[in-house]
């Protein structure tokens, strides 16, 4: 039983991880380059909503959409700033690494110099009830969590397969050039793809607020890396690997912490990507969003 | 002469112009790595621990460096041989992982002080040391271009297929590359903990691995100038923009997109860089 | 021509005021405490107290002024070691308070140590430090073995039925905490006969504490102990309440009597949590009571932990300058400072009451116990 409740508590962290990681995989799958701000970009959403609760009293359904569009906003800034005009004067990978870990560091210090460097309290949204199965409880705080996640991952899934854009950011993904040739405006497909992951992020950062009550301008930091080595474990490029390579983490993370000790959680993490790469360089599953990869 | 400040912050350029060296040589063969802060975590609880917890006999300093940066160089030839087959983007969180693996193994470690960290050690490092080391290294590296093995790395980092058809043994050179890169670290450990006297496992976190490979990405790779200029960028400019107060950070945060927009190969670096 | 005469008369001005006013030493004491980073917010503490102790006490009297020159140290061990030296060699302090953090003190001491400096750390709780850097360095703050044992009876005594097993939460990250989770606390338990049944740790940074209380639950413990920072201890108590763990909690002093603890746990969660502090904000001391009225008009908000150790230890600063007659202008001021400090007894500090500096270096404060209720501490007789 209490393995079941740790798998519980396993799933609602990773679902978190996978909203993030989805963004991560998302812009690699599209650009071939590591976002290494997403991670305040989950942050930011989650003051977005803070703000939004404090200054026009929303809910949580209003919270999150305001998180969403704030954050949606930002990535494509982020993506004029500091990606297209890097990605114009050079074809590699690492500049970008430099230009995104210097946002990641501009947005965590405004908004340590706006809201200090302390937790800030998350007003509670929801009367936390608890819902009994046995001895297993989850709290409708949770429940809102893992259904707003998996929605999101629906949706997701819907817009790459479905829809004329999402077709479009596949081509993209697939080859740049020829999608050019097609006559997709593969500069859109990139803010699209911008604008999408990290609304994603920012609506996992607003859950999370929900979930923990508190938020802090550092909350963004391990979450930078274990949305990329969640990517990992999925397959980079690989929406649906990140989402389940997610909850993989989540629950991993979990049973660590309920039966090692929690100072091996952060290496467990790690120890397993390697082995994973080790094993299936690849990733858990290849393709996706690029296939073939 | 020196303050004594100036001659502190000395020092820790020093240390960190090592650092830089040390992701230097892995980028120069293509392979990018950010977990050397493990390797320096390594070198520097070793030679600690040699010089001032080891109550069998006195080891000179020397000799302590050299043995910290050895295991350091040690540790990163085994963890190199199986990530060998792992390529670009993987290797770099691999490396990102394996640098966060050796700090949680520290902090687990109680002998060497877990959490709460190693203290009294001995003051042993000085500027003389620390700019001996980064001038034999500087020259070392330096020369290392013309000879066979540094051009084995540049032929690999270009294109390794070509590479290992001209006969290079793709294997023993990145060993080789990731090894000599995680010995200097260990060397650079070894001072920062001499100059330190207290260590713990936090200050060898994944923020000076970043910082280590900012050095390299921001001066440029092409020669050991880079890495040089890189460092002293890196470490001087926060302490000149103390006068900016609360904002300190953010500017040095706007600095780096800039650098990045605008000299995307470093700051010693081609006008239209090839990049890696 | 016009620029010349406004130069003369600029540089006249400037004569004329180094002719007229003596030249008054001023004692210059050096502040290491981090601004920015993840300590910022203990800083700003630190900062109202500054202002305030400033604006009532920077006059010396025959021996000049207080001046203070402050460096940000952003928490990190490398910043404090180099600031240390600035603040020697170059802004030539008599004195220096701080640094913050443990870590960053027991880096920074050694280098005050060498350089013959006094520095006196007005928050830094991890045992051995101070004792490990004699004779310059000191500790004005109450270190876990001192509390612990008190803390612990303390806690027993006014519970309704006896105590037989404890379960502890520790923080594994912070010096600190962990030390006082590992060591400190068990032996002190073992002591009163109590069975410590399991030892569980966390990471300062964590929000998520489902798997830690899940393990916990199965084991039966009646009584629960948290040594961590209050944002950690805040979640972590929110969480054990939530799931249905009910039993009396002891926080350690690494709470720091920090509000934001209950608001973190929520006031349900923490109602009847019993905790140590070296500041008691509701204490009816006439001196703590104008502290606290003067430090609200002044910064706009109720003064934390951080800051009444501040300004404590600022004050026995300037009581040290005063006494031993101090005018910074002396090669033999440093020791005078030093040799009050070492021998520091009893003297009445505004908000800790009599502070003593033992032989190691450290402080002696009588703890105070607080337990919450109705959403505040308040002070558990």
């Amino acid at each position: 039983m209490i393995l079941l409740q740790q798998i519980i508590n396993g799933v609602m962290l990773g679902s978190t991880y996978a909203l993030v990681a989805i963004g991560y995989s998302l812009i690699f799958g599209v650009l071939r380059l590591l976002h290494f701000a997403h991670g305040e970009v989950f942050m930011v959403g989650a003051f977005i909503a803070l703000c939004s609760v404090w200054f026009l009293n929303a809910g949580p359904v209003l919270a999150v959409i305001c998180a969403a569009i704030g954050c949606a906003a930002l990535g494509v800034v982020i993506e004029f700033v500091a990606f297209r005009p890097v990605r114009r004067r050079s074809g590699g990978m690492l500049a970008p690494i430099v230009s995104s870990l210097g946002v990641g560091l501009l947005l965590q210090e405004v908004a340590t110099n706006i809201f200090g460097a302390d937790q800030t309290r998350f007003p509670p949204q929801f009367e936390a009830t608890v819902y009994h199965f046995g001895s297993l409880f989850v709290t409708s705080t949770q429940l809102f969590i893992l259904g707003t996640s998996f929605g999101l991952m629906l949706l997701v899934h819907l817009f790459i397969s479905k829809t004329k854009y999402g077709l479009a950011m596949r081509a993209v993904a697939e080859n740049v050039d020829v999608a050019g040739l097609l006559g997709i405006n593969s500069n859109a497909v990139v803010v699209l793809t911008f604008a999408v992951a990290s609304a994603l992020g920012g609506v996992a950062g607003v859950l999370v607020g929900f979930a923990f009550s508190a938020i802090s301008p550092f909350m963004g930091i391990s979450m930078t890396i274990k949305g990329l080595v969640v990517m990992l474990i999925g397959g980079l490029g690989n929406v649906y690997g990140a989402m389940i390579g997610g909850l993989v983490l989540g629950i991993a993370e979990v049973l660590t912490v309920g039966y090692l000790a929690s100072s091996y959680r952060d290496a467990f993490s790690f120890a397993l990507l390697i082995v994973v790469l080790l094993v299936r360089p690849q990733g858990l599953f290849s393709g996706g969003l690029r296939a073939g990869h | 002469m020196l303050s004594s400040y100036q001659e502190s912050i000395a020092i820790f350029l020093g240390v960190n112009v090592l650092m830089a060296f040390s992701v230097y040589v892995p980028t120069s063969a293509g392979l990018i790595s950010l977990g050397q802060a493990g390797f320096m975590a390594i070198g520097a609880y070793t030679s600690a621990y040699l010089t001032s917890r080891f109550a069998a006999f006195d080891v000179p300093f020397g000799l302590a460096l050299f043995l910290g940066g050895a295991a350091a160089g040690v540790v990163g030839v085994l963890v190199a041989a199986p990530a060998v087959r792992i390529k670009g983007i993987y290797l770099i969180i691999a490396t990102l992982g394996f640098g966060e693996i050796v700090r949680v193994l520290f902090v687990n470690f109680e002998p060497l002080g877990g959490a709460s960290g190693l203290a009294g050690i001995k003051p042993l490092t000085t500027l003389s040391w620390v700019a001996a080391i980064c001038l034999f290294f500087f020259a070392f590296l330096w020369r290392l271009r013309s000879t066979p093995l540094g051009r084995a790395f540049v032929a690999i980092h270009e294109d390794e297929t070509a590479a290992e058809a001209m006969g290079i043994n793709l294997f023993r050179t990145k060993l080789t590359a990731f090894g000599g890169g995680a010995f200097i670290a260990g060397i650079a450990g070894g001072l920062y903990a001499h100059f330190a006297l207290f260590i713990d496992p936090s200050q060898f976190a994944f923020a000076k691995s970043a910082e280590a490979f900012l050095f390299v990405i921001l001066g440029g790779s092409i020669n050991p100038l880079g890495p040089v200029a890189g460092a002293i960028v890196v470490t001087l400019l926060p302490e000149f923009l103390r006068f900016l107060q609360d904002w300190r950070m953010s500017f040095f945060a706007v600095l780096l997109i800039a650098c990045a927009v605008w000299r995307p190969g470093g700051l010693i670096s081609y006008r239209r860089a090839a990049q890696p | 021509m016009r620029n010349v005469l406004v130069g003369v008369s600029m540089l006249a001005g400037v004569a004329s005021q180094a002719l007229i006013s003596p030249a008054l030493a001023d004692v210059q004491i050096g502040i290491l405490m981090p601004k920015t980073g993840f300590g910022a917010g203990f800083g700003a503490e630190e900062q109202g107290s500054i202002d305030l102790f400033m604006s009532k006490f920077a006059d010396l009297g025959p021996a000049g002024k207080l001046k203070l020159t402050i460096y940000d140290t952003r928490g990190e061990p490398a910043q404090a070691i180099s600031l240390t030296r600035k603040l020697i060699d170059t802004d030539n302090v008599l004195a220096i308070l701080g640094p913050y953090f443990s870590g960053e003190s027991e880096a920074a001491f050694p280098v005050a140590n060498r350089a013959a400096t006094p520095i006196v750390t007005p928050s830094s709780a991890k045992p051995g430090i101070a004792a490990a850097n004699r004779p310059w360095a000191f500790r004005n703050a109450s270190t876990t073995d001192k509390t612990d044992a008190a803390l612990v009876a303390h806690w027993l005594k006014r519970q309704a039925t006896p105590i037989r097993k404890v379960v502890i939460f520790y923080d594994g990250k912070d010096a600190v905490s962990s030390s006082d989770g590992k060591a400190v606390m068990p032996a002190v338990l073992k002591a009163n006969g109590i069975d410590v049944v399991d030892s569980i740790s966390f990471q300062t940074g964590d929000v998520d504490f489902s798997a830690q209380v899940t393990r916990a639950k199965a084991l039966g413990a009646d009584g629960i102990v948290v040594t961590a920072l209050f944002t950690e201890a805040g979640h972590l108590t929110r969480e054990l309440r939530r799931q249905g763990m009910q039993q009396p909690i002891l926080a350690g002093v690494e709470l720091s009597l920090d509000h934001k603890f209950i608001e973190t746990a929520g006031e349900a969660a923490a109602e009847g949590v019993l905790t140590g502090a070296d500041f008691n904000r509701d204490s009816p001391r006439p001196s703590v009571v104008a502290f606290v009225k003067e430090y609200q008009e002044r910064v706009g908000q109720l003064p934390g932990n951080s800051s009444a150790l501040m300004y404590d230890a600022l004050f026995l600063m300037r009581h040290c300058i005063m006494t031993t007659g101090v005018t910074g202008s002396s090669a033999a001021d440093k020791t005078k400072i030093r040799d009050c400090w070492a021998n520091l007894k009893d003297v009445d500090a505004p908000i800790a009451g009599p502070s003593s500096i033992d032989a190691n270096g450290d402080a002696t404060h009588a703890p105070n116990f607080l337990v919450v209720k109705g959403g505040k501490f308040v002070v558990d007789r």
